[in-house]
C-alpha cells in the first residue's frame, strides 16, 4: 500500500500557516482593530474603580462621568481627523470657545434667531479651521508650530470679543441651550449634548470608512508622496481636514454652552492637550495614517473615568495627575509596539 | 515600505520662496501692528514708561484691572505696557517680564505677585536700578519687598466669607465642598482664599500654607463639619461643574460650597441645578463682578466677596506718577502698612454680626 501523496507546501503557504506566539497574535489583532486596546483599558478601569468605591458604579455617577467626557469626545473627534491626515491641531480649544462667542454675541447682542446664530457658529468654525489649513498646506509650515501660533491668536480674539463677560442662558434662548436638556433611561441621565456627539461620531465614522474623501485622508496621513503619485490632491485634502475639524469644534462649542449654561471665556482651557491625550490613549498614532474614531471617544472616557474613579477611591489629587501621565506613556508605548507588527 | 520621491531643485526652490513669503508677510504685519499701537502718541517728549506685570487678562478680574490702569495712564500721558501671562505662568516667566520692563526703561512697575516669593530677587534688582515697584491685588511675601501695596489681602477677605457662612448656618452641620483652583500646583491666592475661608469658619487649619491638610471631620465655630472634597477647577466654569459633580458623587448632602472664583461658582451651580439642588446650598465666591452680582440676585450664589481691581491699578498708576514727577512717596491707608483698596461682603440677606452690602449697592460698584 503506497502512502497518500501529499502536495508539498510552498514557502508562502508554510509562512502563512506558521505558529504565532500569543504576543504576536495580540499585536496583530490590535493593529487591525485599534479601538480594542482603549476598550480593554476602559473595561479594566471601570471594574477596578467599581471595586475600589461602591459609589463609582452608581448609575448617577456613571452618567456624570459620561457627561464630563462629552465635550472632550467632540473635540477629540476633530483632533483624530487632523492626526489621521498627518497633522495636529493645538488650537482646538480656542476655536471651540471662539465659535461659542460668535453664536452668543449674535444671539444676545445682535438679536439673531438661535438657529441662524448656530449656523453662523458652524461657519465661523469652518473659517477658523481654514486659516489653520491654509497655513499648513500652502506655506508648508509645520502644523505643530502653526496651530501653536493660532492658539495664541484665537485665545486673544476670545478675550477681545468677550471682554471677560459671560453671556447668560437667559440671553441665549432655546435652540442654543438645547444641548443642556436631558432625559432619563433607567436611572441613567442622557443629555441632548451626548446624543449630538454620538450622532457626530456615527456620521464621521461613516465618512471616514465609506467615502473617497475619508480614504484620501488616511492615504495622505500614511504617506503623502505616495498619495500624490496616486493623483490625490494632497493640499486640498489637508485644508479640508482642518476645515471639517473647525466645524466639529463649533459643534463641540454648542455642547459646551449646554454644559456651562452660558457662553463664557473661562472654560475649556486644558482641552487642547487633553484632546491629544484622549486620542493617543484611543489608539490614534501621532505620525498619521492610522487611528480610530471610536478610539477617540474611548480615550476621552478613559481619561475622565480615571480622574473620577481615583477621586472616589480617595487617592490624593497629586497621584491622579501622576496616573494620567503614566497612562499616556503606557498608551504611546503600546502604540509603538503595535506599529512594529510584522507581516 | 515608504517610497520617498525627492524632486530636487524644483520643489526646494518653491519651498524657499514660500518660506520667504511667509516671513515677509509676518514681518510686515508685525511692523504695521506695532506702528498702529504706538502711533497715537502726540507728545514730543518721551512719555514716562510703566509696566503692569503678572496679570492674566483672559480673566475678567485682571482684564478690568488692566483696562482701568491703561485708562488712568492715558489720562496722565503715561506709556503703560501690560504683560499678561496668559494663564498661570511660573515665577520664571514673571521674573523675565520684570527684567524686560527694567531694560525697556520703565520707571515704575505694578506687579501682581500671586506667583509667590520666587520673584523677590527680580523685584529687588528693579528697585536697586531705581524703578518704583508697587504690588497690586496681592501683597508680596514679605510685604516690604515692594515700595507700596495696593491690595485687598485675600486672607482677610476669605475670612469674612468664612465668618459669614458660619453665621448663616446657624449651628447646622456643615458638609463642605472645597473647589480650589489647582491641586496639582501651589498658587498663593489659591492657598490664601481656601485657608482664609476655613479659618473664618473656625476650622483648625493645621498648616495655613497648605490646602487640604485639615481633618476631614471636626468642629467649626457653630457646630460639626465634614469636608467632602478638595477638587481642582482650574478656575474655569466647566472645571467648576466637573468638580462639583465629583463631590456630589462622593456625598450628595453637601450644603456649603467654597469656590475659588466666580467662573468656578457658576459651574458649581449648574451641577447643583442638574442634581436638583438649586436651592438650599450655600455657595460662596470671590470677585464681585457684575455677572457675579447678577447671579447672586438670582439666588444662585449666597455670598460674594467683592474686590476692586480697577481701583487698585488706577490708584497705583496715579501714585507712581506722583512719585516720578515730584518725589511724593506712595502713602498707605491710615494705620496700615499698605493701601487697602477695600472689599465688601455682598449678601442678599442681612447676617447678624457680619457687615454686608446689598446686591444693589454692589451692582453699582462692580466690574
Amino acid at each position: 500500500m503506497t502512502a497518500p501523496h501529499v502536495q508539498p507546501r510552498t514557502a508562502s503557504e508554510e509562512f502563512a500557516a506558521r505558529q504565532r506566539h500569543i504576543g504576536q497574535r495580540i499585536q496583530h489583532f490590535v493593529h487591525g482593530h485599534p479601538w480594542s486596546s482603549p476598550l480593554a483599558i476602559l473595561i479594566v478601569s471601570v471594574v477596578l474603580f467599581s471595586l475600589l468605591s461602591p459609589r463609582f458604579a452608581a448609575a448617577g455617577n456613571l452618567s456624570l462621568v459620561t457627561q464630563q467626557a462629552t465635550v472632550l469626545a467632540a473635540v477629540s473627534a476633530g483632533q483624530v481627523l487632523v492626526l489621521l491626515s498627518g497633522g495636529v491641531d493645538l488650537s482646538v480649544g480656542a476655536v471651540t470657545v471662539l465659535t461659542t462667542f460668535v453664536v452668543g454675541k449674535l444671539a444676545a447682542d445682535v438679536g439673531v434667531p438661535g438657529i441662524l446664530a448656530l449656523v453662523a457658529g458652524l461657519a465661523a468654525g469652518a473659517a477658523l479651521g481654514a486659516v489653520n489649513g491654509f497655513l499648513v498646506a500652502f506655506f508648508r509650515l509645520n502644523p505643530f508650530i502653526v496651530t501653536l501660533g493660532t492658539l495664541s491668536i484665537f485665545t486673544a480674539l476670545v478675550t477681545l470679543v468677550s471682554q471677560g463677560k459671560v453671556i447668560d442662558s437667559t440671553e441665549l434662548g432655546w435652540p442654543i441651550m438645547l444641548t443642556a436638556d436631558s432625559f432619563q433611561i433607567a436611572g441613567f441621565t442622557v443629555t441632548v449634548g451626548m446624543v449630538v456627539v454620538a450622532l457626530l461620531y456615527v456620521v464621521l465614522g461613516y465618512v471616514l470608512r465609506q467615502t473617497a474623501w475619508g480614504r484620501h485622508v488616511f492615504a495622505v496621513g500614511d504617506d503623502a508622496e505616495v498619495a500624490r503619485l496616486l493623483a490625490i490632491r494632497v493640499r486640498r485634502v489637508r485644508i479640508s481636514v482642518y476645515v471639517v475639524a473647525g466645524v466639529i469644534m463649533a459643534i463641540a462649542g454648542w455642547v459646551l454652552i449646554g454644559r456651562n449654561g452660558a457662553v463664557t471665556p473661562q472654560t475649556a482651557l486644558a482641552i487642547n492637550l487633553d484632546s491629544i491625550t484622549a486620542v493617543v490613549i484611543g489608539g490614534t498614532g501621532l505620525a498619521g495614517g492610522r487611528g480610530s474614531i471610536v478610539g477617540a471617544v474611548l480615550g476621552s472616557l478613559v481619561v475622565t473615568v480615571f480622574r473620577n474613579g481615583l477621586f472616589l477611591a480617595g487617592v490624593p489629587a497629586l497621584y491622579q495627575d501622576l496616573s494620567v501621565g503614566a497612562l499616556i506613556i503606557v498608551a504611546v508605548g503600546l502604540d509603538m509596539w503595535i506599529r512594529k507588527v510584522r507581516a | 515600505m515608504r517610497l520617498t520621491v525627492r524632486n530636487s531643485t524644483g520643489s526646494s526652490k518653491m519651498l524657499r520662496s514660500r518660506v520667504i513669503a511667509a516671513l515677509a508677510v509676518s514681518a510686515t504685519t508685525a511692523l504695521l501692528l506695532a506702528g498702529c499701537s504706538t502711533g497715537g502718541s502726540a507728545t514730543s517728549a518721551a512719555p514716562i514708561k510703566m509696566s503692569l506685570i503678572g496679570v492674566d487678562i483672559t480673566n475678567p478680574y485682571f482684564l478690568k484691572m488692566a483696562n482701568e490702569a491703561t485708562a488712568a495712564a492715558e489720562k496722565l500721558g503715561v506709556d503703560l505696557s501690560v504683560q499678561s501671562d496668559g494663564g498661570t505662568a511660573g515665577a520664571d516667566v514673571v521674573t523675565s517680564q520684570i527684567e524686560q520692563a527694567v531694560a525697556a526703561g520703565a520707571k515704575a512697575i505694578l506687579i501682581e505677585p500671586a506667583v509667590g516669593p520666587a520673584i523677590n530677587p527680580a523685584i529687588k534688582k528693579a528697585r536697586d536700578a531705581g524703578v518704583l515697584v508697587l504690588a497690586v491685588d496681592n501683597p508680596t511675601t514679605p510685604k516690604e519687598v515692594v515700595d507700596m501695596s495696593y491690595v485687598t489681602g485675600n486672607l482677610g477677605v476669605a475670612k469674612s466669607l468664612g465668618t459669614g457662612t458660619a453665621a448663616n448656618l446657624g449651628g447646622k452641620k456643615a458638609v463642605i465642598a472645597m473647589l480650589d483652583a489647582f491641586t496639582s500646583q501651589v498658587i498663593q491666592v489659591d492657598v490664601d482664599r481656601d485657608q482664609g475661608f476655613l479659618g473664618g469658619m473656625g476650622i483648625d487649619l493645621k498648616d495655613v500654607k497648605v490646602n487640604a491638610d485639615e481633618a476631614k471631620t471636626g468642629k467649626y465655630s457653630g457646630g460639626d463639619y465634614e469636608i467632602v472634597c478638595n477638587q481642582e477647577t482650574k478656575a474655569t466654569q466647566d472645571g467648576g461643574r466637573t468638580a462639583m459633580e465629583n463631590c456630589l458623587s462622593a456625598n450628595p448632602n453637601i450644603n456649603v460650597v467654597y469656590t475659588i472664583n466666580e467662573p468656578a461658582a457658576f459651574g458649581a451651580f449648574e451641577a447643583l441645578k442638574a442634581a436638583g439642588k438649586a436651592s438650599g446650598v450655600t455657595i460662596v465666591t470671590f470677585d464681585g463682578s457684575c455677572d457675579g452680582i447678577k447671579a447672586l440676585k438670582r439666588g444662585e450664589l449666597t455670598l460674594n466677596a467683592q474686590t476692586y481691581p480697577g481701583k487698585q491699578s488706577s490708584l497705583a498708576v496715579a501714585a507712581a506718577y506722583a512719585f516720578i514727577k515730584d518725589g511724593t512717596k506712595p502713602a498707605p491707608t491710615k494705620g496700615l502698612d499698605y493701601f487697602d483698596t477695600g472689599s465688601a461682603l455682598v449678601s442678599a440677606a442681612q447676617i447678624p454680626g457680619v457687615e454686608t452690602i446689598t446686591p444693589d449697592v454692589a451692582a453699582g460698584l462692580c466690574f
